[in-house]
């Protein structure tokens, strides 16, 4: 890993899982920077800004207001410029159908929201460790659903 | 005793034998001792023959020493010495006679010799010596040569006897020689012989010994130990040479030993005791008792009486002869008073059996009868003992069942309960209720049966006659149905008839819908009967509540015409509604003046026939009018009754078609509501579940996090308050995880797939594998069919299964669930509640070996929120087998749960195939 700092985009409408987000990415030994959004349309914003360097990972909540995570999956799917960028759908329901839908739209791994905050330390650590593995969209759903 | 009696023969012969021989040898020894005694005194005498013989010899050479000494010195010294000689001579002659008498040869040698000493002597004594010159005269030239040639002669005689003498003693020496050496050896093996006798002796008698004494030891030892009370008694004195310390205790004495009984129990002396010891002393005969009474004087001065069973044996020694007698005793005193108070409560027990007005009875633990009350043979007028008594009084249709009932009580030990016909004493059969209880002891063994029969025969009688009066007054109608049979029968004769039955079933046999039906039965009874008016109608109210008919179908002179509506009351409508007279035949006008409708249809002639309904309400009527009279009424009410009952049949059934529109209707719109009802609730659920959770998770999260980054500031309840939150927040989290679960479940839209029921037990297993691990579960599948299932539902379901058995499974015992399918198809034979007959089902039945659960809850865990635990022993929420239950009844299906406490839970699962 290279000395400069990760960018990490977290999409949330909670604020609570915002704080929670960055607090324990800040306590990991890797070096990030994370910027944070309330919703759909503020994150479609701020990457469609000039000076918006590109993410090294994104973080999609999909219940947020406005416009949620799963519209804004095909969105950004459908930006050139950010085809190369890592999705991680972070989200609290684990039902069958957003799995297979965001799997489906090309997000590259799929994270149930933990409630523990060492669990959540560990998730993050391995997840954005291991990006460039999910930057290639997995092949098959096995893969896709993050297992510790 | 006999082999010793034998072994004590045989010991007696072998020492006679052996003592025998040793005799014959000792005998023998002694005769060689003798012989070698005499053959060395033989050999003695010989030496002592040969030293007379020389002596004799020299005593003659002395002899004539001494007298030439003599002549020559005429010493009279020397003759004095000569005949000192001669007197030894003499002596030792004699010596020698004597030695030699026992041999003759030597006597005559010795005769010999006698001679020729004498001779020689003689010729000693001629000796005169020589002459003074010196010369030898020739008489002592003769003396000198007799002399000589008789002491030849004795030489001669001396020598033979010495060679005999030594003939003798060589053979004497070699006898000595052999003796010697013989003797020895017989007197070695002698004493040898004794020697090993000795010894044999001595170890038998050292092995006797010991026997007897280990017998002894034995039987004191056997005495001693006994747990019954043993004393040995010597008789005839009755002296206690043995007791044991039972019998010390059971007797209170301290010891007794060296006393006589008398000494010991003076208490015993009017008993019979001494006179049974001392009967047994002298015959030899056993006496035995049983509980035998015996009066006991205890050391604190007491008298008892208590209970034996008493043994008295006699005792014999070596010689078969009784020297005592060996008393053994057990006391029975507590079995007696047990004894006693059970037969004080079959006492009381009978008494009661007595005064109660049931036939009571009672059993052993077999069923084999111990008792009956007296009021058997009162109301049987036989005293009932066994099997025939029994046949005797059971009326014979009941026997087989009530013996079938008695058999299967005592095989399973449930309680009896038959109803059968007794015989009375007056010979009538009674109805009775046998009813029987087992009595069961401590071990749970059935030890008795008791039971009583009841006389039902009033209730009982009742039933018949209820039974006898439903059947009678079945009779009654099918009496009354054929003969209106027969009457329909005589119809035939008249004109309407022919025509009537063949045409009207074959026209409206088959099904005629509604309006069409009833027209055309006006116009077919119009035209068959030829009256004026025909016409069908509804009973029907108007808004004030006054009843009018309303025809539905109406002919008029053969032909069909518009349905009118008329008022009801004051008419024969009326009447024929109420069911009363039918038919007015003739003046039926006049007969109701106050009618409109008669009037304005001139009728003369009626006849009307209610139409009522299932419930027998009337509903409406067919009438037919006529402007003229009605003849042969009778025909056409008879007829009129056959059409208005097909009539009733339409209009029922139209009603009912009504009705189910109505009631399809009403569903559809239910459903509607409902469906809608439920995507709400659903959405509810789902969003707030969601919604739920998010600040959820937000506590929780931050709430650790407090905890962790403070947790040195915190006090220690400080830190388990926070414990308490987490945990708190995770059973909150887990509940709105199963209420969307289960609120899921309602989604009836699932998509129903062909699956193969062990694949998705396979999934399922594999989400469960690190409890799997963790407990070392095991989970069998067999004989998986292929099923018609909502695939994501039934891993739910299967989930929420395998994780209850997981859960609840016994501490310590690894779980493991069976899980089994097979098709099954229900029919009469095979009924099972909740399932339709003549189905194809899948039969799944998931069953663990955890704790299981009581039967009586087995409905109440498929409810929601229903647990059986406390939820600091089994965490959960109870939704878990609610949603089980909600997929099954997506799935067309039932569930249903068997447990037992401790002994695992199944769930049986029943989906249709199709």
């Amino acid at each position: 890993m290279n000395n400069e700092p990760m960018r990490i985009v977290l999409a949330d409408d909670d604020e609570g899982d915002r704080t929670i987000f960055k607090d324990a990415l800040e306590e990991l030994k890797i070096k990030t920077k994370v910027h944070t959004v309330n919703d759909g349309v503020e994150l479609m914003e701020y990457l469609a800004l000039e000076d918006t360097p590109l993410p090294y990972m994104l973080f999609l909540d999909l219940n947020m207001p406005l416009k949620g995570g799963m519209q804004c999956l095909k969105e950004i799917k459908k930006i050139p410029r950010l085809r190369e960028v890592a999705i991680a759908i972070y989200s609290t329901s684990s039902s069958e159908e957003n799995i297979t839908e965001t799997f489906h739209s090309g997000a590259n791994v799929y994270i149930k929201k933990p409630d523990d905050f060492k669990v959540l330390k560990d998730v993050l650590d391995k997840v954005v460790r291991a990006a460039h593995i999910y930057r290639e969209p997995p092949f098959n759903m096995a893969n896709f659903l993050f297992k510790i | 005793m006999k082999k010793n009696k034998h072994s004590l023969f045989s010991v007696r012969i072998i020492y006679l034998f052996t003592t025998a021989f040793l005799v014959v040898l000792s005998l023998v020894t002694f005769l060689q001792i003798r012989s070698l005694v005499e053959s060395a005194q033989l050999v003695d005498h010989t030496n002592k023959v040969n030293q007379s013989l020389q002596k004799i010899s020299l005593i003659l050479v002395e002899a004539e020493t001494n007298k030439r000494a003599f002549l020559l010195t005429s010493d009279s010294l020397m003759l004095r010495k000569r005949d000192a000689s001669l007197k030894d001579m003499g002596r030792e002659i004699k010596v020698l006679e004597s030695l030699t008498q026992q041999d003759p040869e030597q006597v005559q040698h010795i005769k010999k010799l006698i001679l020729a000493i004498s001779a020689k002597l003689l010729s000693v004594e001629n000796l005169s010596g020589f002459d003074r010159n010196g010369s030898a005269n020739p008489a002592m030239k003769k003396n000198i040569m007799e002399g000589v040639s008789a002491m030849n002669e004795v030489k001669q005689s001396i020598l033979q006897m010495t060679r005999a003498q030594n003939e003798l003693h060589t053979t004497h020496i070699m006898n000595f020689a052999q003796y010697s050496m013989i003797t020895p050896l017989y007197i070695v093996v002698l004493f040898l012989g004794a020697i090993v006798i000795l010894m044999l002796s001595y170890y038998r008698i050292n092995k006797a010994l010991r026997n007897t004494e280990q017998m002894q030891h034995q039987f004191q030892s056997l005495v001693m130990e006994a747990p019954a009370a043993i004393c040995v008694l010597r008789e005839p004195e009755h002296v206690f040479e043995m007791s044991n310390d039972v019998f010390l205790k059971m007797a209170g004495r301290a010891d007794v030993v060296g006393k006589t009984v008398r000494q010991v129990f003076p208490e015993l002396e009017a008993q019979s005791v001494f006179e049974l010891l001392s009967q047994v002393y002298k015959t030899g005969e056993t006496f035995k008792a049983e509980d035998m009474p015996v009066n006991i004087t205890r050391e604190n001065g007491l008298t008892e009486t208590r209970y034996f069973d008493m043994e008295f044996r006699a005792s014999y020694n070596a010689n078969e002869k009784i020297t005592g007698v060996i008393v053994n005793a057990l006391e029975t005193t507590e079995e007696m008073a047990s004894k006693a108070k059970i037969a004080e409560s079959e006492l009381r027990f009978r008494s009661l059996a007595e005064a109660l007005p049931q036939l009571i009875w009672m059993a052993d633990g077999n069923g084999i009868s111990e008792y009956v009350s007296s009021r058997w043979k009162e109301y049987t007028g036989v005293q009932p003992g066994g099997e025939q008594e029994w046949n005797a009084i059971v009326h014979p249709d009941d026997l087989a069942g009530v013996n079938k009932a008695w058999m299967n009580s005592l095989n399973t030990g449930s309680l009896y309960n038959y109803d059968v016909r007794l015989k009375s004493h007056t010979g009538e059969f009674n109805w009775f209720k046998m009813m029987g209880e087992p009595v069961i002891n401590k071990e749970n063994k059935i030890i008795k049966w008791v039971g009583a029969a009841s006389n039902i025969h009033a209730e009982k009688s009742f039933a018949q006659q209820l039974t006898e009066q439903v059947d009678h007054r079945t009779r009654e109608l099918y009496i009354a149905n054929t003969e209106l049979q027969e009457k329909n029968q005589l119809i035939a004769l008249s004109k309407y008839n022919q025509r009537f039955l063949s045409e009207f079933s074959e026209k409206f046999s088959s099904y005629q819908a509604h309006a069409e039906f009833f027209l055309s039965v006006v116009l077919y009874v119009a035209d068959l009967t030829q009256l004026d008016y025909v016409l069908i109608g509804r009973l029907e109210q108007d808004d004030s509540g006054d009843s009018f008919v309303q025809t539905i179908a109406m002919a008029a002179f053969g032909k069909l015409v518009e349905n009118i509506n008329y008022p009801l009351p004051h008419g024969p409508c009326e009447q024929v509604v109420h069911g009363k007279i039918y038919s007015y035949p003739h003046q039926c006008k006049s007969k109701f003046p106050k009618n409109q409708t008669l009037v304005q249809y001139n009728v003369e002639g009626y006849v009307g026939y209610p139409l009522t309904d299932m419930a027998g309400k009337e509903i409406g009527l067919i009438a037919l009018m006529h402007q003229k009279d009605i003849e042969d009424c009778e025909t056409v009410t008879s007829i009129l009754k056959i059409v208005a009952k097909r009539t009733e049949i339409e209009l029922e059934r139209i009603n009912n078609e009504k009705q189910l529109e109505l009631t399809n209707q009403e569903l559809k719109e239910k459903n509607k509501t409902l469906e809608k009802m439920n995507r709400e609730l659903e959405l509810f659920a789902h969003i707030s579940s969601h919604d739920l959770q998010e600040p959820l998770r937000n506590i929780k999260m931050f709430a650790s996090r407090v905890a962790e980054m403070e947790s040195d500031k915190l006090s220690a309840k400080g830190k388990e308050y926070f414990e308490r939150i987490q945990s708190s927040i995770t059973r909150m989290r887990i509940l709105i995880e199963d209420l969307l679960a289960y609120s899921r479940t309602t989604n009836n839209e699932g998509q129903f797939e062909i699956k193969d029921l062990g694949q998705i037990v396979e999934e399922v297993k594999a989400g469960l594998q690190e409890t799997l691990d963790e407990k070392q579960a095991t989970i069998e599948a067999s004989q998986m069919c292929e099923v018609r299932i909502v695939p994501f539902q039934f891993r739910q379901l299967l989930h929420n299964l395998l994780s209850n058995s997981l859960k609840f499974s016994a501490p310590g015992v690894p779980p493991h669930i069976e899980i089994k399918s097979h098709i099954i198809k229900t029919g009469p034979s095979n009924d099972i509640e909740g399932l339709l007959s003549g189905k194809e089902y899948c039969h799944i039945t998931v069953a663990d070996n955890g704790i299981g659960f009581e039967p009586q809850y087995n409905r109440r865990i498929f409810d929601a929120f229903q647990r059986l635990h406390g939820k600091e022993k089994y965490s959960g929420t109870g939704i878990g087998l609610s949603i089980v239950k909600k997929i099954i009844e997506n799935h067309n299906g039932i569930v249903t749960a068997t447990g037992k406490l401790n002994s695992g839970a199944a769930i049986d699962i029943y989906i249709p195939t199709q």
